[in-house]
């Protein structure tokens, strides 16, 4: 084995640590687990909620119910579940949704808009950022668990089964969830298209 | 046009949205691990202080209530024949007269 080799990470063993109150073992968990807690609190994070607070959130509930974890699912599974949770109790306490309005568009998104509104042309790979807050911007409109399944199904091309395990919702309570919110989405695209850019 | 349309104003954004490259940081921030576990195992800095100060609290009560007990015939005594004794030793009353 080369010397630069870096060893595989020992998940059991460092839960075993956790378990026995080892605070070194705790951080190295933390450290191993926090790219894809963060991933997964970045693709669902709520307006005004600073990322870390959202993750030291979802950690501090891993160490606290680290005594329900039977190793039916793999633990980062298990941890991606309460993440995904973290994010969806967050989104429900934003209430308030504000109006989707061209002028709270910066001019670059704007014009991505009109373009994907009045032409039949994929977006650029430049104006790619600005698709993505475009997106955001909409997906806002929708309550927290309709957005959770749109951004899964449409951003990350999860699948049902996949969003399943994930959110422990049932297949057809996510079928039918991707289906309500389509229809507010095709609604919300039709206002957009009457309100036109001024 | 509905909203699975490749066409669809939806799906093109999407897509253009999917290919935006996220180039931050996955790392934990410097200390963030070492914070999360001295939280999750309770070795908490004021911990120790605040142990400390609840037991002070519940002695200083304790003193309060033995104080109150152990000179309680004085206290009832004062409240007997307080006033009189009161104004015998009063400079005003002194001076004045009655």
């Amino acid at each position: 084995m080369p010397d630069d080799e870096v060893p595989p990470f020992d998940l059991a063993g460092c839960l075993d640590g956790v378990r026995r109150r080892d605070q070194a073992a705790a951080r190295a968990l933390v450290d191993h687990l926090y790219p894809l807690v963060i991933r997964i609190v970045r693709s669902h994070l709520p307006r005004r909620v600073p990322e870390e607070d959202l993750a030291q959130e979802v950690f501090m509930k891993m160490f606290t119910r680290l005594g329900q974890y039977q190793g039916a699912v793999p633990f980062p599974h298990w941890v991606s579940r309460i993440a995904v949770t973290t994010c969806i109790d967050h989104l429900r306490a934003q209430k308030r949704r504000p109006e989707f309005r061209w002028a709270d568009l910066s001019e670059n998104e704007a014009e991505v808009l009109d373009a994907v509104m009045t032409n039949e042309n994929d977006v650029p790979a430049n104006d790619a950022i600005a698709a993505h807050e475009i997106v955001h911007k909409l997906l806002a409109q929708l309550n927290a668990e309709d957005q959770m399944v749109i951004r899964m199904l449409d951003l990350e091309q999860k699948t049902i089964a996949e969003i399943a395990a994930l959110t422990g919702w049932n297949q057809s309570l996510i079928k039918m969830r991707a289906f309500r919110a389509r229809r507010k989405l095709q609604k919300l695209f039709k206002e957009i298209q009457r309100k036109e850019r001024t | 046009m509905n909203l699975d349309d490749p066409r669809h104003p939806w799906t093109r954004l999407t897509a253009g949205a999917r290919s935006a490259r996220d180039e931050r940081e996955t790392a934990a921030p410097f200390g963030f691990a070492t914070r999360l576990s001295a939280l999750a195992f309770g070795r908490k800095p004021g911990a120790l202080v605040e142990r400390l100060a609840l037991r002070a609290l519940g002695l200083a009560c304790l003193l309060a209530v033995l104080s109150a007990a152990s000179n309680f015939s004085v206290l009832r005594l004062g409240s007997v024949g307080g006033e009189e004794e009161l104004a015998e030793d009063d400079p005003v009353v002194l001076l004045l007269g009655d």
